[in-house]
């Protein structure tokens, strides 16, 4: 369980990026946060994640301190930047997947292990041994994913993870993040476009200047996001029944 | 071995280290074009580094080009100089592009392990990421460079104008990525206290060493 009090952080040049966020993020549950670009939403999960510290407030993370406890904290929540780029540091595919096991010190044969696992989960056998930059965008965001897979993350924090990818990246991440709820992790997904995943996600957190405006079952707050800036998914302007990105 | 030879002023070591490197490009399979291509900006500072020698060298003038201001030993130290010195960026060109940074990485981690206080594993990550990220840096550049030239950027005559607007936006590119790859790194768990794991040399690696020997003797009894 995730439990943030009171959260709030400043960045050196003065913006108060947070402003007092209160929310509680229950085991497998699948959270869209969302609101528009400088809302605050990849301050908040970079402070989750522990990669930031707070001005004021806490985090927890089934009770461990993100700043604190961050080697527990490492083992437990895991993050897919934006920018696949930034994240990826290995040379070929296998390299960067194993770069996150070999941090927690494990045996090579785990990480070996791990490695062919992540590698098997997110389709990218065929390419253990690719180089990196020769990746597509939809394979380097399936690289990223699987990096933070083989260290066994029970949250997994998607910043903007549908930037830079095409109609049939998009369902390949779609897919993935699914079937990694189904499997019972957390997830929270942090977007301005809430029409490609709105479908799937079990609860919606409105991040607006800052402040958290509401939270609560899609379906209730559909008609509301566009006060915050947030544009609702087509169906729910057309009146129509929740339309999945995975239907064709 | 190389670097004996090409401390060497003589003609005939030079040559060989010539005739090596070119072998050396041959079997490597890089593409010759684009080494040249790489190698065109090096060039002009070698050629200026050319005609500083031949120009400011003392001596007695050429007796072919008595009407220029060129000596002899001018002209025989800016060959050598701008010779050796092609030579050395050749072979660290030809290293580079053949050596895989992960290789680069361990190689240091190895040689900064006996020597402590210095966090080798980080000094390590930090050459291979550097030599990652220089391409995606370069990209960067003539992304900079292009959406200069779409505003007329290039009709600008003054070049310091030109480089701060291209280096500015640039360098603070740099500065955000190397941001994101540093947050990527520490989400990830990145460690300087882990204990070091090297992969076992292969023994084809070894061979050479045999050589040293026998070569070292060469050289030893053309200096006598």
């Amino acid at each position: 369980m995730i439990k943030i009090k009171d959260l709030q952080h400043r960045y050196p040049d003065g913006t108060r990026a947070l402003k007092g966020i209160d929310l509680t993020i229950s085991d497998g549950e699948f959270l869209l946060l969302c609101g528009p670009n400088g809302s605050g939403k990849t301050t908040l999960i970079r402070l989750v994640s522990g990669l930031l510290n707070p001005t004021a407030g806490s985090v927890q993370i089934n009770g461990f301190d993100p700043i604190k406890n961050s080697r527990e904290v490492r083992r437990l929540v895991g993050m897919v930047f934006q920018d696949p780029d930034s994240q990826i540091v290995g040379e070929t595919v296998k390299e960067d997947i194993a770069f996150g096991p070999e941090n927690l010190g494990l045996p090579v044969k785990e990480i070996m292990e791990r490695v062919d696992w992540a590698l098997r989960v997110m389709g990218l056998k065929e390419h253990s041994e690719k180089p990196c930059y020769l990746l597509s965008g939809g394979e380097k965001r399936r690289l990223a994913i699987a990096g933070v897979l083989a260290m066994r993350p029970q949250v997994i924090l998607f910043d903007e993870p549908f930037s830079f990818l095409d109609y049939p990246g998009i369902q390949e991440v779609l897919k993935h993040m699914v079937n990694l709820h189904r499997e019972g992790h957390t997830l929270v997904v942090t977007t301005h476009d809430v029409e490609k995943v709105i479908a799937h996600v079990d609860r919606t957190a409105i991040i607006h200047e800052g402040e958290l405006k509401m939270a609560g079952p899609p379906e209730e707050l559909m008609m509301k996001l566009s006060q915050f800036g947030v544009r609702p998914p087509c169906y729910a302007l057309l009146g129509r029944e929740r339309v999945s990105w995975l239907s064709d | 071995m190389i670097t004996a030879t090409l401390l060497s002023s003589k003609f005939a070591w030079l040559t060989f280290d010539s005739i090596l490197l070119f072998g050396l490009l041959i079997l490597s399979r890089l593409p010759l074009r684009q080494f040249f291509r790489d190698f065109r900006i090096w060039a002009i500072f070698l050629f200026a580094l050319f005609l500083f020698q031949v120009f400011f060298t003392p001596g007695p003038r050429v007796s072919t080009f008595s009407w220029l201001p060129i000596s002899q030993d001018g002209l025989r130290l800016g060959i050598f100089t701008c010779w050796r010195l092609g030579l050395i960026l050749g072979y660290s060109v030809l290293f580079t592009a053949i050596t895989r940074p992960r290789e680069i990485q361990n190689t240091l981690i190895w040689i900064l392990k006996p020597l402590p206080f210095l966090p080798g594993r980080r000094i390590g990550l930090m050459v291979s990421l550097t030599l990652r990220f220089f391409s995606i840096i370069l990209d960067q550049a003539e992304e900079v460079r292009l959406a200069h030239k779409a505003r007329l950027g290039d009709q600008n005559r003054n070049p310091f104008r030109r480089a701060k607007f291209i280096a500015l936006p640039l360098l603070r590119r740099s500065f955000s990525r190397a941001e994101d790859v540093t947050l990527a790194l520490a989400a990830r768990g990145f460690r300087d206290d882990l204990p070091f794991r090297l992969p076992k040399l292969p023994v084809s690696h070894f061979l050479p060493l045999l050589g040293i020997p026998g070569f070292s003797a060469v050289i030893w009894w053309f200096h006598l």
